[in-house]
């Protein structure tokens, strides 16, 4: 160990609550909020016109999640960052216990990946991948610059297990999706090159075990359904047919609001939660649809490009890998509805109904927007006794 | 900044830009899927979309009924209700419209597994809407559509079905409707698509399908994806069928049906006037509404094999030799050909004909006749004589001029047989072998390998009565909506009224031929004198017909030729008559058959007989009738 590493690092800059909210009331960060705006719009549009052109039973219920989830954003948004860095690794370990409480608690309370409190239902696998950054931001913020077999075993861990205890809900996508984020935010946050060329030919090698020992034979339909769709049309595939003739028969500028016909007549399944972009899609055109991505690609390049300026790790690293997250609703859900991906069950907040995946989104925004505030803050490491 | 933490920072600078950079390619990606669906293949898709809503829906207009002439329903619709049911696609909500059903309706055994089939918990989604129980009565009607709110994919659907208020008195000339087959679909696809769509089978039913079908019309429903109608987009009224008037009267074909009823036979009246139909009764008959709601296997057979055939309409399809009743054709012939009617034959009771021995019906013979006697009391030697003076091939020619021999003066709708006059070409052709002198004295009393049908001889006779060349119809006219079109064209239903022409007899013949037929009824020595009407304003005139159904060989004749009572019923001889009333302005032809009768005099003038009077008494075709009350 050299002794330049033991010089004990400061935090600079870091403003105070006043400050903080001074920051985001003088100069907000405009784009992402009219981003979000209208995408929040757009999703009260899709659960309006889900219900046939009433407000029950998803419009008001959608409606007041999206004010409960800004509240969220804010106050997330208004917390000093040290805080977050503090507690990083809390809602990681929260989340699992939460997912073990899955397996083990009796079904009548926790049924398939939901956890019920009275009339209330909460999905614990959605705020795992938001979780996971944090932990793993924390990590390498921590580990900046060192190497070691740890900086390999611990994010590999921290990876593994949620991601185990989502496939055995089961749940296929957000499993999949939580190893996408861990792995993307480590490659982001600085591990090794050597570990990431290695990890990449043992998980293309890893493809023909996990068709046969990882994959129900559920799933092993779907994703059969999905290369030849049209073989079933009334069995498996019929969701995905349902939706790429509802996408399709939008066109360009779509059948207009509460007339697309595949929504309205009840053709399209799930046509509230994970085949929401399906409704927008329908009713809305091509022009509609490619707004929407837009947006989405909005939201991201704003993440990114924040990134850069960044000065802290730990914020850096948020920044982008929240951003990644975002990303993957977009890019799972929509290659989901157009059949491109097989159906995974993969929810595309704001648009669709569901309570936890808005929440998150909402807590993911109000991160961004805490790293934003924190942009020029300096952060020592905090295990420096440690190391 | 150290070294170090900006080494650290470019790292994360340039592996967040390569991961921003796939990301982006990745929704390039999806935004060309996007543009994929609902540009390029747009088309595609919305045809889709539309083929997944719009489901097409066939209207099938009511069917034409046919009437009477005077207005009497012969055959109709009937108008039945059921319960059309899409069933819920979640096995609780089956069960749950099962327990609903069953305590609304109380349904029978039957009914209840009929809608236990479908609405059984295990029977999985199988779409619909179904069509299941008939309701027949109205309270369970009313108690469904009361409970509409709670049945929910549950609707009352009205449909019609024929009936045949005559049933078996006038079966053959009607037809039937039923089921549509296989080989229907074959030459009209769009059957496939009308669910319990019936198609006319036999007589007008078939004959008239396009007319009594109507227009069907198509409606195009926009359905949600468990197959409930959201609402209509677009309509093409359905155009129901016309309505057909016969020229048959009701009551005198039940008149005619309940005097054939113990026998196997035809009846036909007809106007002399007009030509028109107005009984043809063949018997035994059927019931055809048995094949509007299918027939059961046994009951098929049983009609199909019987030995009295009772599906073949004698009327117009029985090929029968007209044995005495053609003498009147011999008559003409031989008048036309400038045959002294004074000219006497002896009658010995047999004479020597081509090495055959042919005998009188009398053994006893008639001694000398003329010809006007020799009609009256049917003496079969002086008819050998006219016939082989003549030739075959000139009594061929008055019969055709007649109406003997084809079909073709009839509606295409009756399915007539053409029956058979014989010529010399006739046999060379058929049998290879030259005409005889003996076949030429068969034909001369209506034998041999002549066939006629009961229709043609009304015809015949009508003919004969009015001396114009009638044609045979049925149809009277046709009506929409219950307003009368007019008469019918030849063209468009029956090609009866085209053949009506001049009859080319000369009058004196056929007044000659009249007065013989009159005096066969009407003098004491006539062979029907028994069935002479008493009545001087409407006498009739006629001739009896006995045909040998075996022929009866030489030993017989030397023991004694048998009663007909005594021979078994299917040796008894065919009884025929024709006849016109009244005498002096012919208004009514008649023929009657009555197979193995027995003597055409004494069982089959009375029928005939009875007929003429009946219409006499109805008075049908009477012009002054119009004037009074319609009974």
């Amino acid at each position: 160990m050299s002794g330049v590493d033991f010089v004990r690092e400061v935090d600079e800059n870091v403003p105070g609550f006043r400050e903080r909210l001074e920051g985001l009331i003088q100069t907000p960060p405009i784009y992402l909020l009219l981003a979000l705006l209208v995408l929040v719009s757009a999703g009260l549009a899709v659960q309006f016109s889900a219900a046939g052109g009433s407000g029950q039973p998803w419009f008001w219920p959608h409606a007041i999640r999206a004010l409960a989830g800004c509240a969220l954003m804010v106050g997330v948004a208004l917390v000093d960052i040290r805080i977050w860095l503090r507690f990083a690794y809390i809602p990681l370990a929260l989340t699992l216990a939460l997912l073990l409480a899955l397996e083990f608690v009796p079904s009548g309370l926790a049924v398939d990946r939901w956890i019920r409190i009275g009339s209330y239902q909460f999905q614990p696998s959605e705020p795992a991948k938001l979780a996971l950054v944090l932990a793993l931001a924390r990590f390498f913020h921590d580990r900046r610059g060192r190497g070691g077999l740890l900086a390999l075993v611990v994010p590999g861990i921290m990876i593994a297990v949620p991601a185990f205890l989502v496939w055995r809900q089961p749940d296929l996508g957000t499993a999949a999706a939580i190893v996408a984020v861990g792995c993307v935010t480590a490659f982001q946050a600085g591990l090794s090159l050597r570990v990431v060329v290695a990890g990449t030919v043992a998980a293309v090698g890893a493809l023909p075990l996990l068709w046969w020992f990882v994959l129900h034979e559920y799933q092993r339909v779907r994703v059969r359904s999905f290369l030849d769709p049209e073989s079933d049309p009334l069995g498996a595939g019929y969701h995905l047919l349902q939706s790429k003739i509802a996408v399709g028969s939008g066109g360009a500028f779509g059948r207009g609001f509460l007339g697309g016909s595949q929504t309205q007549l009840a053709f399209l399944p799930e046509h509230h939660t994970d085949f929401a972009f399906t409704v927008f899609a329908e009713e809305f055109g091509f022009a509609g649809a490619l707004a929407m991505v837009a947006i989405y690609a909005l939201i991201i390049i704003w993440g990114v490009v924040l990134a850069q300026f960044v000065r802290n790790h730990f914020g850096r690293v948020l920044a982008a890998s929240i951003t990644f997250i975002v990303f993957l609703y977009a890019f799972i859900n929509i290659s989901m509805t157009t059949g491109t991906l097989p159906v995974v069950g993969y929810p595309l907040p704001p648009i669709s109904y569901g309570g936890t995946a808005m929440l998150t989104l909402f807590a993911c925004m109000g991160l961004l927007l805490n790293v934003y505030v924190h942009r020029d803050s300096v952060l020592g490491r905090r295990n420096q006794t440690v190391v | 900044m150290k070294p170090v933490e900006r080494r650290h920072r470019q790292d994360f600078d340039r592996r967040s830009l390569l991961v921003l950079g796939l990301n982006g390619c990745f929704l390039a990606v999806v935004a060309e899927r996007l543009y994929q669906l609902q540009i390029l293949e747009h088309e595609q898709y919305a045809a889709r979309s539309d083929e997944n809503r719009v489901k097409l829906q066939l209207l099938v207009p009511p069917r034409g009924r046919i009437f009477d002439r005077e207005g009497v329903l012969l055959a109709g619709n009937r108008w039945h209700h059921y319960l059309h049911v899409i069933p819920p696609s979640e096995d609780e909500g089956r069960r749950e419209m099962m327990l609903r059903l069953a305590h609304i309706l109380q349904p029978s055994a039957t009914q209840y597994s009929e809608l236990h089939e479908i609405l059984r918990p295990a029977a999985g989604d199988r779409g619909g809407p179904h069509r299941l129980v008939r309701l027949d009565s109205w309270e369970d009607v009313t108690k469904v559509a009361s409970h509409s709110v709670v049945l929910p994919g549950v609707s009352v659907r009205r449909e019609s079905e024929r009936h045949y208020p005559a049933g078996e008195v006038l079966a053959h000339l009607l037809g039937y409707v039923s089921s549509v087959t296989q080989d229907d679909l074959s030459r009209n696809e769009v059957l496939a698509h009308l669910s319990n769509y019936q198609i006319g089978r036999v007589g007008f039913e078939r004959a008239r399908e396009e007319i009594l079908r109507g227009k069907i019309g198509n409606l195009h429903v926009e359905v949600n994806a468990h197959g409930k109608p959201v609402r209509n987009l677009r309509e093409k009224k359905a155009v129901p069928g016309k309505d057909l008037r016969l020229t048959i009267d009701y009551r005198l074909q039940r008149y005619a049906a309940s005097l054939l009823a113990e026998e196997t036979g035809a009846a036909v009246v007809i106007d002399t006037v007009g030509g028109e139909a107005l009984a043809c009764c063949s018997s035994p008959s059927f019931d055809p509404n048995l094949f509007v709601s299918g027939l059961d296997q046994a009951t098929w057979s049983a009609l199909s094999n019987s030995p009295s055939t009772p599906l073949v309409d004698r009327a117009v399809r029985g090929r029968y030799a007209p044995g005495s009743t053609f003498k009147v054709a011999v008559a003409l012939a031989a008048l036309e050909a400038g045959h002294d009617p004074n000219t006497t034959v002896f009658c010995g009771g047999v004479r020597e004909i081509g090495g055959n021995r042919f005998h009188c019906w009398r053994r006893s013979g008639h001694g000398r006749l003329s010809l006007m006697e020799a009609i009256a009391q049917s003496c079969d030697l002086h008819f050998y004589e006219l016939a082989l003076n003549l030739g075959v091939d000139r009594i061929a020619a008055m019969s055709r001029r007649l109406g003997l021999g084809a079909a073709t003066a009839v509606d295409e709708a009756v399915n007539e047989r053409a029956g058979l006059v014989p010529t010399k070409a006739w046999k060379k052709e058929v049998y290879r072998k030259s005409w005889y002198q003996s076949d030429t004295a068969n034909i001369g009393i209506g034998q041999g390998y002549l066939l006629v049908t009961p229709i043609q001889l009304a015809l015949m006779t009508a003919r004969i009565a009015s001396g114009r060349g009638l044609a045979v119809r049925f149809v009277q006219g046709v009506a929409s909506h219950g307003v009368d079109e007019g008469p019918a064209t030849a063209a468009e239903y029956g090609r009866g009224d085209d053949l009506a022409g001049p009859l080319d007899i000369q009058d004196s013949s056929l007044a000659f031929v009249r007065d013989a037929m009159s005096a066969v009824v009407n003098n004491p020595t006539g062979t029907a004198r028994d069935a002479a009407i008493e009545r001087p304003d409407f006498r009739m005139a006629g001739k009896t017909g006995t045909v040998q159904v075996r022929r009866i060989t030489a030993e017989e004749r030397e023991a004694g030729v048998k009663k007909n009572e005594d021979l078994p019923w299917k040796f008894r001889d065919h009884a025929l008559f024709i006849g016109f009333a009244p005498i002096e302005q012919p208004r009514y032809a008649v023929a009657v058959v009555v197979e193995h009768g027995g003597s055409g005099s004494r069982v089959a003038a009375p029928i005939a007989r009875d007929l003429l009077l009946e219409a006499q008494r109805l008075g049908i075709t009477d012009p002054d009738r119009e004037a009074g009350p319609i009974a």
